[in-house]
């Protein structure tokens, strides 16, 4: 792993992995005979199928922040990157097709750029030095990433949550078959055990 | 993903332990990456071509020709040199990316193997540890 550069995602390499925030877990199950003792099994297929929903919609949930988030940061680093390219232009004229509204585009000449304009939101957007703007962009970008960071590390806690209520669900479900399976055996021995009796005691009785 | 079925005929009771577990959860996780990174990376070598070909372009215009470069949503308007540095910026910058997730699909792939040997060697045939 050491030639893989450190990603949001390195994260997904840990062997045990903690939620960032407050997100339940679902118990492993060490021991299915003991974990079955005393329970409905049909209770117990209903819990682990409630449990399985929950955590698939917590999974849409987070898929969803994610693909918000790494967005997001993608436009920021275009900011950013635009930022750059007007702030090395200070010397300079140079044309800019801009969008006015959606689809429609006109022409603006930017001569000797000085500074550079942030949209802030609420309406309200402000005058900044490239340095600065580059600054805000920046620590918005890692707030964003930050929160991309712990998004993914809260996925991958929901998808072992899953793959655990799975497991689960099988080990459950197997341990159940093989219960049925013996329990018909014993039957079926019972029954032939009976039936050799009654034909021993026929045989060992023959009518005069 | 990854799932423990046992076969009708697979009478052996195996035990799960929680160990086994995280093993099956941290392969299920990769899994899932591996495939996200796959996906990115096929959208990343399109992006490329395509990139390429842009260059191309660029190399046979005349040398006074005027492009407009898209960033963010404006279009910044050109000349050829410039263009070209752009355009060679863009596509190092791709580069890179596409390295990164080789790289990472290899992690993937070793530590794959790493928890196959393992997992199988418990489990054989109870237990499909493939796409």
């Amino acid at each position: 792993m050491s030639e893989v550069e450190t990603n949001e995602y390195s994260v997904l390499f840990e062997a045990d992995i903690k939620p960032t925030s407050n997100i339940p877990g679902v118990t492993f199950i060490s021991n299915v005979e003991e974990y079955l003792k005393d329970k409905e099994i049909e209770s117990v297929f209903r819990q682990l199928q409630d449990s399985y929903s929950k955590f698939k919609y917590f999974e849409s949930k987070l898929s969803n922040n994610i693909s918000i988030l790494t967005l997001r940061s993608k436009q920021l680093q275009e900011s950013l990157d635009i930022v750059d390219h007007v702030a090395s232009k200070t010397e300079e004229n140079f044309q800019v097709q801009y969008e006015l509204s959606e689809g429609v585009y006109s022409s603006a000449q930017v001569d000797h750029p000085k500074s550079i304009y942030l949209w802030l939101g609420a309406n309200v957007m402000l005058e900044y030095s490239f340095e600065e703007a580059k600054q805000v962009l920046r620590k918005n970008k890692d707030s964003v990433d930050k929160q991309l960071k712990d998004t993914i590390q809260d996925l991958g806690y929901v998808k072992d949550q899953i793959t655990t209520t799975d497991v689960n669900v099988s080990r459950v479900y197997n341990y159940d078959v093989l219960q049925k399976r013996k329990l018909k055996q014993q039957q079926l021995q019972g029954q032939s055990n009976i039936s050799t009796t009654t034909t021993t005691t026929s045989t060992s009785t023959p009518p005069k | 993903m990854s799932k423990v079925l046992i076969d009708k005929n697979d009478e052996v009771d195996l035990e799960v332990t929680s160990q086994d577990q995280k093993m099956i959860n941290l392969f299920g996780r990769l899994n899932n990456r591996k495939h996200e990174l796959l996906k990115m990376k096929a959208y990343k070598q399109e992006a490329l071509e395509k990139s390429g070909d842009a260059r191309d372009e660029i190399f046979l215009a005349d040398d006074d020709a005027k492009f407009n470069y898209t960033m963010g949503q404006a279009f910044l308007e050109t000349d050829k040199v410039e263009s070209e540095t752009l355009v060679e910026r863009f596509i190092e910058k791709l580069e890179t990316e596409i390295k990164q997730i080789d790289s990472e699909v290899s992690a993937i792939n070793s530590k794959h193997q790493e928890l196959k040997v393992l997992l199988y060697a418990k489990f054989k045939n109870s237990i499909n540890l493939e796409e």
